[in-house]
């Protein structure tokens, strides 16, 4: 299996020598790298060779392969990120990391569908975090090794070329599905939500998830013509009636609760490809399913990378892991 | 397999779901749910450009596995 956890010293002679990398650490860590041809962005958590593992003393690696000669990197700001799609290679992929809360996040997550090239230029990332204790007291964060700089409002992208005779492929894997229960829409996209159309009858929402002692830990699921894409409960105020969501919800999609999981590792470890590290060249898992599945020490097959804050495949996704593969044609 | 033709009505039946097929290409599927949701909130939506974007969307991508055998489903079906 391939080594994925780094020490500093390790990461800078790889930087030195010219690799293109795509790093995942503490902050304290990434900003002491040099320049050179990286992006990163903080996390402590880990899906690394031994299982699920927490550090704030190594750095996470992922190495694009030597065949690759052109790679661009560029920040996007709120105002730019609308281009994120058009600026990749006819031929290649973008690793794209968004800080996390960050206006880019909020903004990529509800208007990356109406972005010029939406869907037609392979994305992946992730959602870049924090140590959940530090959360309040600590930024999520962004790097570039081009420029040396270090943002919590920025997202960071590689944008990646090609040869003509390969593609890139992605792949969501989710072990949720849609539930038998009751059809649910929202009258306003957003993270946050106050009412639902229940079965077409509006009720607030808050209401209904208590009433029917919904289990929040269970997104909800929309099909996207078989593919299902989450939406995670990031809480219930009580006070206020309203939900909020890691991601957003979008007005006349249709979404259901997602049907018991039983056992998360059982479930995952009989779903993820039976792949070798190797042939994979960028996972990320989400936080949540760490957590609610406490996967810390447990293996996610041959998989690694980084856990985190919010998966991106083409647009934002939740509770899932995402994997980039480079084929040939 | 047909010849491609990005104005082949196949693409718009898609978009209306007035041709329902089970999708490999996961751009394709996710691009067309972007489509598909567009038309259920706009009164009066551009079918047309719907239409061309999946199928132009296909065409870039025919030489990968999953989006050539949802061509091969959608053109000879």
């Amino acid at each position: 299996m391939k080594k994925v956890m780094y020490k500093i010293d390790e990461v800078v002679d790889l930087i030195k020598i010219g690799k293109k990398l795509l790093l995942a650490g503490d902050e304290e860590l990434l900003k002491q790298l040099p320049k050179g041809n990286w992006i990163g962005g903080s996390i402590p958590y880990f899906m690394a060779k031994d299982g699920g593992m927490v550090s704030k003393d190594l750095i996470q690696v992922n190495e694009i392969p030597q065949f690759i000669d052109e790679v661009s990197l560029m920040s996007y700001d709120i105002a730019t990120i609308k281009n994120v799609y058009k600026d990749g290679y006819d031929n290649g992929f973008s690793v794209i990391i968004i800080p996390g809360s960050s206006e880019t996040h909020l903004s990529f997550a509800i208007n990356s569908s109406d972005y010029k090239d939406f869907a037609t230029k392979p994305l992946i990332g992730w959602i870049s975090g924090v140590l959940l204790d530090d959360l309040g007291v600590k930024s999520p964060k962004t790097f570039i090794g081009s420029s040396d700089s270090i943002s919590e409002k920025n997202a960071v992208v590689m944008h990646v070329k090609l040869p003509a005779d390969k593609y890139a492929d992605i792949e969501i894997v989710n072990i949720f599905e849609q539930g038998s229960g009751d059809t649910i829409e929202f009258i306003e996209s957003g993270f946050q939500v106050k009412d639902a159309l229940i079965n077409g009858q509006k009720l607030n929402f808050a209401d209904y998830l208590n009433q029917k002692q919904i289990n929040i830990k269970l997104p909800l699921v929309a099909d996207y013509n078989s593919t299902m894409i989450n939406i995670s409960f990031q809480s219930i105020n009580e006070v206020e009636k309203v939900v909020n969501f890691y991601a957003p919800v979008f007005k006349g999609m249709t979404y259901k609760h997602a049907s018991p999981v039983n056992n998360y590792i059982d479930q995952f470890t009989k779903i993820i490809p039976d792949k070798s590290d190797q042939e994979i060249t960028f996972s990320c898992n989400c936080i949540l399913n760490y957590l609610y599945s406490e996967l810390e020490g447990k293996k996610t097959g041959s998989i690694t990378g980084p856990i985190t804050f919010g998966e991106i495949a083409y647009q934002l996704l939740n509770q899932t892991m995402v994997n980039l593969e480079i084929k040939d044609k | 397999m047909e010849e491609f033709d990005v104005k082949n009505p196949v693409w718009k039946n898609l978009v209306l779901k007035r041709k329902n097929v089970n999708l490999n290409f996961l751009p394709g599927k996710i691009l067309l749910s972007r489509w598909q949701l567009y038309i259920k909130s706009e009164s009066s939506p551009d079918l047309a450009q719907a239409a061309i974007e999946i199928a132009q969307l296909y065409l870039k991508s025919k030489d990968q596995p999953n989006a050539k055998k949802d061509i091969m489903t959608l053109l000879n079906k």
